[in-house]
């Protein structure tokens, strides 16, 4: 089935399936990310550019759609339109999120999307159709939820790729010297951020390794990505508004405001006993450098704030954080 | 009143005496440059000015925005914040009695005018908004400070396709206890094929459904207006609001028209910098903004008339894309025999007129789609194209804001853009809010530039 490329958790993989095309969101492998000639990367999102040499290196991709939820994959997506690459479109999510003119935007888009998606080759869904996709795709997401229990750390983002049409092996490098002892108690720890690329997966292992285990993890391709379930009454009335309406509810630091999220993240922290919290972000992203401060005075655990890139030096300094974050909480 | 020419603060202050002396009329803010250094302009001391009494007015109106702020606020008038949009709210705000709009955008300059003893930065530090951060982080420690600004009755500001920067900032002065009324801007997309096209006053062609979504989140923002000053936005209202904002624009267009074409260049580049900032926010008075580019375009005009200007003839003719964080740089600029010749300072959308002819709200939507910042890179890039070649651009200045999220991008796709299709050279430079310790490296860049058109002209 010809694929399409996408970026974000804001774009649902349903709506892309019903229309007989296969979603593929990608967990970014490629580290020395692709960087146009001439452009510095100072300044430059890491995992933006990533995002545009993965999608951009995989054969059966016949579109790519490129959720506006920052600046700077805004203006990265224009890197990928080009005569000879596939299509493009930059699908805008509303950062005002509790108006009803939010929700019609967003839903507009989605009409956009499914538009776009017929012109290069996808059939457009009968309601019925739609709806049986959203069912299959609700259903695998509470499995996925019934399993945080037991699957912690990088098995679980693993699981959560696959269910973004990221099918192949996990074989990211893990953290040196990874061994877990998998008898000792483990302290609970809560990751939260932005997409954690694959190639960056080893921060899982880390904190296994020095004695910790991510019980909530809250980054773009956790369980905070994942929508909540679809309302069943709306599902059967108006499937798109159902698709809208759970998808636009999902926390992000790029909300405006962004209360919900600090809400989402303080509930659940409490319910699984979080006694640490890591924040994973990219050099240069601002939107969630900023809430540093903000994360650190509201949360009732220890933070670490680890800012990581794609240099050579990165896991090594992250590493040694991370074992000294971990020692404290122990 | 003497020839025209670029002058330092002590000279000012000289002639300010003589000009007095001579009987000049001044506004009620008017006074001796000097004084403002005496409230922490600092940086007024290293800077050059021309020397007609219209730049002394435009520089008191500048600089005396606070004081005129706070005059407001002990006026019972309604304060309103309106953040990143640059030039449309504005418009609806003035639209009403009583209400005076602001950009607290604008303390991105503090930092440089007062030269740091303000200790803005060291207040965005503090709270965790490095120097990785646009110098508009220095809103923030305005928030926090309430040294400079009243603290607006409201704030509303833009967001969706905007600066990183300026959304995680604003969004941390919400946190700080400071309502915030958001509006959504969209990315302005290009029509989909068979779909109707809207084209913009900065020429840029819009989606219908982008500029009715627009339309109705202006009208939820006039919404929050009304319930702030109990007054009601009905078409007269807007329709004269436009009008008095329409003069300005078009008493503008005309100062750039002079400004930028005319050679000798009738007017340095700072005043012509200060003058197009008027367009987004009247500067916190809408009338007196009016009146003070009315005099700067009579000055232009006459010495246009005159051919007398305030820098040499056949200075280099340059487009500038992006303000600067250190005003100063427009000084060195023509110290290295450069003029503007074209601008975007990242606001050209409040420039254009808005149009009369269409239902208000649709109007100025299709004005605030026009940002060239909402868009992508490759529109903002063809507009500058055009309005380089229009204004007879010999060079292109892309001058990139530090820590702003767009300057990593649009540099390259930009200069790629004008040499391709102008064939015109371009320098890429990076200005902080203070650059004397760059200063002699950006010197000979804009040097080496001016040599490459010197040489250009030869051949």
């Amino acid at each position: 089935m010809p694929c399409v490329g996408y970026n974000s958790a804001y774009v649902p993989p349903e709506w892309i399936a019903a229309h007989q095309l296969q979603p593929w969101r990608p967990t970014l492998r490629i580290s020395d990310a692709a960087t146009r000639e001439g452009v510095s990367q100072d300044g430059c999102c890491s995992c933006a550019r990533a995002f545009v040499a993965e999608v951009s290196s995989r054969r059966d991709v016949v579109g790519i759609v490129v959720a506006a939820v920052c600046d700077q994959i805004r203006r990265v997506s224009e890197w990928l339109i080009d005569p000879s690459s596939p299509p493009v479109l930059l699908f805008h999510v509303p950062a005002t999120w509790q108006t009803s003119a939010a929700r019609q935007c967003y839903r507009d888009e989605l009409l956009r999307l499914g538009r776009f998606l017929e012109q290069i080759g996808g059939q457009s869904p009968t309601p019925q159709q739609l709806r049986h996709n959203m069912m299959d795709y609700d259903r695998e997401r509470q499995a996925m939820r019934a399993m945080f229990d037991d699957l912690r750390g990088r098995p679980h983002a693993d699981a959560v790729a696959k269910l973004h049409g990221d099918m192949t092996e996990d074989d990211s490098p893990a953290a040196p010297d990874h061994a877990t002892d998998e008898s000792a108690s483990h302290t609970p720890i809560a990751l939260l951020g932005s997409t954690v690329p694959r190639y960056q997966w080893w921060l899982y292992d880390a904190i296994e390794q020095h004695g910790g285990r991510v019980v909530l993890d809250a980054t773009d391709y956790g369980e905070r990505g994942l929508p909540r379930p679809f309302d069943a009454q709306l599902l059967a009335d108006d499937p798109l508004e159902a698709l809208a309406a759970a998808y636009l509810a999902m926390p992000h630091v790029r909300q405006r405001p962004n209360d919900g999220l600090f809400h989402w993240l303080h509930e659940r922290m409490a319910h699984r006993h979080v006694r640490g919290l890591i924040l994973r972000r990219n050099l240069w992203c601002d939107l969630w450098h900023a809430e540093v401060a903000r994360i650190k005075a509201s949360a009732c655990v220890p933070v670490l704030d680890l800012d990581l890139d794609v240099d050579a030096s990165a896991p090594q300094r992250a590493l040694g954080r991370i074992a000294a974050f971990m020692e404290m909480l122990h | 009143m003497g020839a025209p020419a670029v002058i330092s603060l002590q000279q000012w202050d000289r002639r300010h005496g003589e000009l007095c002396r001579a009987g000049m009329m001044e506004p009620s803010y008017g006074g001796p440059l000097g004084r403002h250094v005496q409230d922490g302009d600092l940086r007024l001391c290293e800077l050059q000015f021309d020397n007609s009494p219209a730049a002394l007015r435009l520089w008191n109106f500048l600089l005396s925005e606070e004081d005129r702020l706070h005059d407001a606020r002990m006026a019972g008038k309604c304060i309103v914040g309106t953040m990143k949009d640059l030039g449309t709210v504005p418009v609806l705000a003035y639209a009403l009695d009583n209400v005076v709009a602001f950009y607290p955008d604008g303390a991105w300059w503090t930092p440089c005018v007062m030269r740091h003893s303000d200790k803005l930065l060291r207040v965005a530090d503090s709270l965790g908004l490095d120097e990785s951060f646009c110098p508009v982080r220095a809103m923030a420690g305005a928030f926090v400070t309430g040294n400079h600004f009243p603290i607006p009755d409201m704030l509303l500001c833009s967001v969706g396709a905007v600066c990183d920067d300026f959304s995680a900032i604003a969004q941390r002065i919400e946190g700080l206890g400071h309502p915030i009324v958001w509006w959504e801007m969209p990315p302005r997309r290009s029509p989909a094929p068979g779909e109707p096209t809207v084209l913009l006053p900065t020429g840029f062609t819009v989606s219908p459904q982008q500029v009715a979504f627009v339309s109705r989140e202006l009208r939820r923002v006039a919404r929050a207006l009304e319930q702030l000053t109990g007054q009601r936005l009905d078409a007269t209202r807007l329709q004269r609001g436009f009008q008095q904002a329409n003069k300005v624009r078009q008493t503008l267009h005309e100062l750039r028209r002079l400004a930028y074409t005319v050679d000798p260049c009738p007017l340095p580049a700072l005043e012509m910098l200060i003058a197009e900032m008027l367009a987004i926010h009247f500067c916190s008075d809408q009338p007196e903004s009016l009146a003070v580019l009315e005099a700067l375009l009579d000055e232009v005009q006459q010495r246009a008339q005159e051919g007398v200007g305030v820098l040499e003839k056949d200075a280099v003719r340059v487009f500038w894309i992006n303000p600067v964080a250190d005003l100063r740089v427009m000084n060195l600029l023509e110290k290295v025999g450069g003029r503007i010749a074209g601008s975007d300072y990242m606001f050209c959308h409040a420039l254009e007129p808005i149009p009369q002819d269409l239902e208000p709200f649709e109007a100025l939507a299709r004005c605030a789609l026009s940002d060239p910042m909402v868009g992508t890179v490759g529109d903002r890039g063809q507009r500058a194209c055009q309005q380089a070649k229009d204004f007879g651009s010999e060079a292109v200045i892309i001058s990139r804001i530090p820590g702003a999220s767009h300057c990593a991008y649009e540099g390259d796709v930009i200069g790629k853009m004008i040499r391709r299709e102008l064939g015109l050279p371009v320098l890429e430079i990076e200005v902080p809010p203070i650059s004397d310790t760059v200063e002699p490296a950006l010197r000979t860049r804009l040097e080496a530039l001016m040599e490459i058109v010197h040489t250009r002209r030869r051949s």
